[in-house]
């Protein structure tokens, strides 16, 4: 099964157009360090004011930063899915426990915004300076910088199995 | 270049380039892309807002992520001395102290901005004066510059 994708994957020809131009590889790496930072930056800063730290920040300016949490999400997705077009094999083949984790962590990241979202999201916005943010909400926040964090782990072990 | 030699005959650079499980190379370059991502883009988040970007954020209490950055850069600074120490050859790459150059400006930029923008009790959260925007885009582009000569000393300069 994954080696039919993997054959597929190699069969569309888009990595051998990124590996002709020297310079993508390279650059596409360098964007994905850029949106890790950005997101991580971000929504890092989002959850420790969950947490109790920058208590006198409104919560809710504070989240006005997130679309650009979200732009390095999508620019990570974008130069992720050409690293795959690239080294399918190394993915799937050599370390697929490790692009598994990494997956895995990206979505419970996913779930836990989920989460977020459907229950104390309102109430959060509306932390005046110095407000304390519910047990739920810290537990959220915590939570999503571990798997953030968790993310970055994965990532940089899958060059080194 | 001698320095060089004399960090390669360490038993510090054997034990970390002979790393047979994730500690302690892995582990130490996992680490600094994590540093990375708290000081590089926290402070960019910070240089956003001094643009003009989620403007209703008020200056001050944003000072508050200054230790969280700086925990960062403790932490780059430490796993970066370990990295140097496991391929000290890279301080024959120009492209390394491109990297370097991109850190010493941002930081110095970061410092400039700290002093002039989040501890100016007199000025004005919604019209940040030209100079301090065009500072905070310039820091911007040095911690994109630092990213990229980065990534780039594992293909170029030597």
């Amino acid at each position: 099964m994954l080696l039919s994708v993997v054959r597929w994957t190699l069969n569309t020809g888009i990595g051998d157009f990124v590996e002709s131009y020297t310079w993508m590889f390279p650059i596409g790496e360098a964007l994905h360090f850029m949106g890790l930072s950005l997101l991580v930056g971000v929504i890092g800063m989002v959850d420790l004011r969950m947490l109790g730290f920058a208590k006198k920040l409104p919560f809710a300016p504070l989240h006005g930063l997130v679309p650009w949490g979200i732009a390095g999400f999508v620019i990570n997705l974008s130069t992720g899915i050409m690293f795959w077009f690239v080294n399918p094999e190394l993915y799937a083949l050599e370390v697929p426990e490790i692009s598994f984790y990494k997956l895995l962590f990206i979505f419970l990241a996913g779930v836990n915004l989920l989460v977020f979202r459907l229950t104390v999201f309102d109430q959060v916005m509306s932390l005046g300076p110095g407000d304390d943010a519910p047990l739920l909400a810290k537990f959220i926040g915590a939570t999503s910088l571990f798997l953030w964090l968790g993310v970055i782990w994965w990532g940089r072990m899958i060059m080194f199995t | 270049m001698d320095f060089i030699a004399w960090i390669q005959q360490t038993e510090l650079h054997q034990w970390l380039g002979e790393s047979p499980y994730w500690f302690p190379y892995p582990f130490i370059i996992a680490l600094h892309a994590m540093g990375m991502g708290v000081i590089v883009g926290m402070n960019v988040a910070l240089d956003l807002r001094i643009l003009g970007v989620a403007s209703a954020i008020p200056l001050a209490p944003l000072e508050s992520f200054f230790p969280f950055m700086y925990l960062g850069l403790a932490v780059n600074a430490v796993t970066g001395l370990g990295l140097m120490i496991t391929h000290p050859e890279l301080l024959l790459n120009p492209v390394m102290w491109v990297k370097f150059a991109c850190i010493f400006l941002a930081l110095g930029s970061l410092r400039l901005l700290r002093a002039r923008v989040f501890r100016d009790p007199k000025l004005d959260p919604q019209h940040i004066p030209l100079g301090r925007q065009v500072l905070a885009g310039f820091s911007i582009f040095f911690w994109a510059g630092a990213i990229t000569a980065g990534r780039l000393t594992a293909y170029i300069g030597s």
